[in-house]
């Protein structure tokens, strides 16, 4: 009599000692893939790259601002009866001949005639007239010139900067005017701090989703559920218009990603396949006995217009912040997950595509250093019709910190 | 690096230690794979898909029950996942292949390979119930549940699978003895 199985048995039998290895690039392309796992870092490694570039970045335009708009150069002028100043180059440019000359690297290479910064200057302006009043004395009674080779000069007919004589010969015969030093250095340009009514802020925010009201606008059901997960990470740039030393306009475009979770939704109370607002694909893989978690991810594209009124006007500015977000929803994902990692992707199919969010909040601001400034905005946001057939409103509370360059 | 710690590693996307997590099941789960898939390269892809939900969600498993049983079902999943994407092919199966699906297991020479072929030529819903139930000991109740069908045609469509498998494999058979007798 022959051993009769069932095909189903005899398959399994076999099939058990059946081993076979799939082709090496199988495990490439997974590899190719991992990376992802590790975008958490990338993004770090690129957040501090970021901020090194912007720290270096500002440094530099710190040096340079710091030394091109604070140099400043003095008037050249040559009288024996006019005391010289304490600047061996100012004292040498007169020559034997009839003509003055003073080349650049003279100039430059003086550091008695650079200064770090305008009050240094003004202590500069102050020493020299000190200078002056003693030198002019000293003079007066000598009846000498302190210098063998200056000439007397009878007329200056002007004092011009020290850049517009470089290289150029002045004839001493044509100098009709004579001013004193105390004029000239009266007449020294200060150079005043001159910055533009715009500015720029760089911003980086924890965004807490559903504070306030933990209603869902997914399925009243879950209501019931804890959520987790509300808080995310968000970026955006914001343009100010400084109208005055009080008030300011902004206008930005932000990103704004709202993510939420429901751990353990017991699937024999509820059933996902009639969740009232949501559009499932695949929702009968799942089964009925398990339990599952509904992660919840929505971006939108921000575009606030603020207006701060800064109440607090010290070294730590303290402003108070309102205004309104013009939100355009990009993406809407919904993501089940059984205990058994079989998940199943869909929308929440009653989010507005686009909506207002109503937005208060306070603004602390201090100097960095130069036209730098730390900002940290905790601002309150209102939607009052995230959803287009529920009355639920969604609070979020967003933590900016930036930085804040004004050109 | 015991299995547990191989796991802990994983957790921490150690490359190492996922490259070591693969070597250890690959060749486990690509059969089982094929078992699912219509061939080699669905297999493939689906092996792929398989091993990057395990690193993903490697920290979501906690050390209940059996970690080859876990990554088994996820690579079921997936599969099962991509064939209910697309509609399932409607095969009309003539009432004469309804009938015993017992053979006679001592004259069974036909190479393995060959008995995969025969598995992976079912029509997808047939394939996924046949493997489902028989190879992997899932319930009819459970089938009905994750491919959306009722009970009664799980049942239905694993009598219709086992009938095609075995008019192929007595195909097969004398196709073989055919050979033979001319050789």
């Amino acid at each position: 009599m022959k051993n009769k199985k069932d095909i189903g048995l005899v398959f399994k039998e076999q099939l058990q000692e059946y081993t076979l290895s799939p082709d090496n690039q199988v495990w490439d392309k997974i590899v190719a893939e991992l990376p992802q796992q590790k975008n958490k870092k990338n993004r770090i490694l690129l957040w501090v790259l970021l901020g090194s570039s912007a720290l270096l970045f500002s440094l530099f335009i710190f040096k340079n601002f710091f030394q091109q708009g604070t140099t400043t150069t003095f008037m050249s002028l040559e009288n024996s009866n006019i005391p010289c100043t304490t600047n061996q180059q100012i004292n040498n440019v007169i020559t034997s001949t009839d003509t003055l000359l003073l080349t650049k690297s003279e100039i430059l290479d003086s550091s008695s005639i650079q200064y770090s910064n305008i009050s240094t200057i003004q202590k500069k302006k102050t020493s020299i007239q000190n200078n002056v009043t003693q030198r002019t004395a000293f003079n007066h009674s000598k009846n000498t010139t302190l210098l063998p080779q200056t000439r007397n000069i009878s007329n200056i007919t002007s004092i011009k900067p020290i850049d517009s004589i470089l290289f150029t010969s002045i004839n001493l015969k044509t100098i009709e005017v004579i001013k004193p030093l105390e004029i000239i250095i009266d007449t020294i340009p200060i150079p005043t701090k001159k910055q533009s009514k715009w500015s720029i802020y760089l911003q980086s925010n924890l965004t807490h989703n559903n504070i306030l009201n933990t209603d869902s606008n997914l399925d009243t059901r879950l209501n019931t559920y804890h959520i987790k997960n509300q808080t995310s990470f968000n970026y955006g740039l914001y343009l100010n218009y400084n109208a005055s030393s009080r008030i300011i306009f902004r206008i930005g475009i932000h990103r704004l990603l709202t993510t939420k979770t429901y751990n353990d939704i017991d699937l024999s109370s509820i059933t996902i396949s009639s969740l009232s607002n949501a559009t499932l694909q695949n929702n009968a893989l799942l089964n009925n006995n398990s339990t599952i978690d509904l992660n919840q991810e929505i971006t939108y594209l921000e575009i606030p217009l603020e207006v701060k009124y800064t109440f607090i006007n010290k070294r730590i500015k303290a402003s108070l912040i309102g205004g309104f977000s013009y939100l355009t929803l990009k993406e809407n994902e919904l993501r089940i997950l059984n205990n058994e990692n079989l998940s199943i992707t869909g929308t929440q199919n009653n989010l507005t595509k686009k909506s207002i969010l109503f937005n208060i909040g306070l603004s602390l601001q201090t100097k960095l250093f130069h036209r730098f400034y730390f900002n940290f905005d905790p601002i309150l946001k209102l939607n009052a019709q995230p959803t287009n057939n529920t009355n639920t409103n969604n609070y979020l509370l967003q933590l900016q910190s930036g930085i804040e360059y004004r050109f | 690096m015991n299995l547990n710690q191989l796991i802990k590693a994983c957790k921490k996307n150690n490359a190492k230690a996922q490259s070591d997590l693969y070597q250890k099941y690959k060749d486990t789960l690509y059969v089982l794979c094929l078992k699912y898939c219509r061939n080699t390269e669905e297999a493939e892809d689906n092996l792929h898909d398989t091993f990057i939900e395990i690193f993903k969600s490697i920290s979501k498993y906690k050390g209940k029950g059996s970690f080859e049983g876990w990554m088994k079902r996820i690579a079921i999943n997936k599969a099962i996942t991509k064939y209910n994407k697309g509609s399932f092919s409607n095969i009309v199966i003539k009432d004469e292949l309804l009938s015993d699906t017992s053979v006679d297991a001592e004259s069974m020479q036909i190479p393995l390979h060959t008995i995969l072929n025969l598995i992976q030529q079912l029509p997808d819903q047939y394939r996924l119930v046949f493997n489902l139930y028989e190879l992997d000991d899932y319930s009819h109740k459970e089938i009905a549940s994750l491919l959306s069908i009722s009970e009664s045609t799980s049942k239905s469509n694993l009598h219709r699978a086992k009938s095609i498998l075995k008019k192929k494999l007595r195909e097969e058979t004398t196709l073989k003895t055919y050979s033979n007798s001319i050789a």
